[in-house]
């Protein structure tokens, strides 16, 4: 069996998968409530964390189509909860769980706002550069 | 059509299997932990609930925090009708100060409790209603006076000399130091210990499952 080169949905929905095991670690875990902002990413996140591995399974390149709109959404999301952390605009988060309070951050100082925001654009990059695969 | 798998097939059901397994893996984690993991120590500290309950919550709140509204004000009632009155269970508040303007709350709330524990709760869910959504202006030393007046029953002098001196600033700091030791990286507010293991505040319901299931246990 010959060996090709991993295609790029292939590393976009294992970016994913990580992606949704971290947040579901975080949850269900740790027991770190999600605020209103993550669970717009994690809404974006999910399906993306199955269709993906199905696109993958057929080769399909047109996973874009129906990818890259998700990552927006994740990416907008990320965007909004890394103005309420850096400015302060507490109301965009609304009642409930605050976005800025027990917010995680990596090495001590990159907040996981940021790390998920990265993390939708490169997600996006590799399913636009995934793009020209034809179905099997 | 060639129906052969293809390396890439292979890859994706192996890839999924891995993460089906690492879900699988932290499902039963999460259904093995005991269900009393530690304690907490955080008795001297106000309560709520008759003492010989089964099950004891701790709950951590700053009086400045809007969450932490949202719990008292949404989710606590019900929790405090279902089990705290019926006496299955009591709660231990700890109030921290950490955001601005909240000292003189935290102060307020620890006075409140010490001269008049039959106001409590009903001083602290004032103080969270008064103040909830506004901004520190430097006058809740005056309008946390107001807001006992209007509860009653308290003993105002001696309150506003309470928070003019600032009189629980020690237990205030020790409350802050002891909640960023047992959460460590993960500290936040309001956050709920139930017979010390942290439990989500997400609802009312899932506080009161997991109150349930500890009654079976016991």
């Amino acid at each position: 069996m010959k060996i090709p080169r991993l295609p790029a949905i292939y590393l976009a929905w294992v970016l994913c998968l990580a992606g949704s095991l971290m947040s579901l670690y975080f949850s269900e875990l740790r027991h770190i409530e999600p605020c209103r902002f993550c669970w717009f990413q994690r809404i974006a996140l999910f399906p993306l964390a199955i269709q993906l591995g199905i696109f993958t399974y057929r080769s399909d390149g047109s996973a874009a189509i129906y990818g890259i709109p998700l990552c927006f959404v994740g990416f907008s999301a990320a965007v909004l909860q890394s103005l309420d952390l850096v400015f302060d605009f507490h109301a965009l988060c609304g009642p409930g769980i605050s976005c800025r309070e027990g917010m995680i951050y990596f090495f001590d100082f990159i907040p996981l706002c940021w790390v998920s925001g990265a993390g939708f654009v490169v997600i996006a990059a590799l399913l636009w550069l995934g793009r020209r695969v034809q179905p099997t | 059509m060639d129906r052969k798998p293809t390396f890439i097939h292979l890859l994706v059901i192996a890839t999924a299997v891995v993460s089906a397994l690492l879900i699988a893996i932290g499902a039963v984690y999460e259904a093995s932990v005991p269900l009393e993991t530690n304690e907490l120590r955080a008795e001297g500290r106000p309560r709520i609930g008759r003492l010989e309950a089964k099950v004891e919550m701790v709950l951590i709140e700053d009086p400045r925090c809007g969450a932490c509204y949202y719990f008292m004000e949404n989710i606590f009632p019900e929790i405090y009708e279902k089990y705290i009155e019926t006496g299955r269970a009591y709660c231990i508040v700890v109030p921290v100060s950490f955001l601005e303007g909240s000292e003189p709350l935290a102060n307020a709330i620890l006075a409140v409790n010490k001269q008049a524990p039959e106001q409590f709760l009903a001083f602290l869910h004032a103080v969270f209603v008064h103040f909830h959504g506004r901004e520190s202006n430097g006058w809740e030393q005056k309008e946390v006076l107001d807001v006992a007046q209007s509860v009653g029953g308290i003993d105002l002098k001696r309150l506003r000399d309470c928070i003019l001196t600032n009189c629980y600033s020690k237990q205030l700091e020790q409350n802050f130091d002891w909640g960023k030791r047992i959460m460590g990286r993960d500290f936040g507010v309001p956050t709920l210990y139930i017979n010390g293991m942290r439990t989500s505040i997400r609802s009312a319901d899932a506080i009161g499952e997991r109150i349930e299931k500890l009654e079976k246990h016991k």
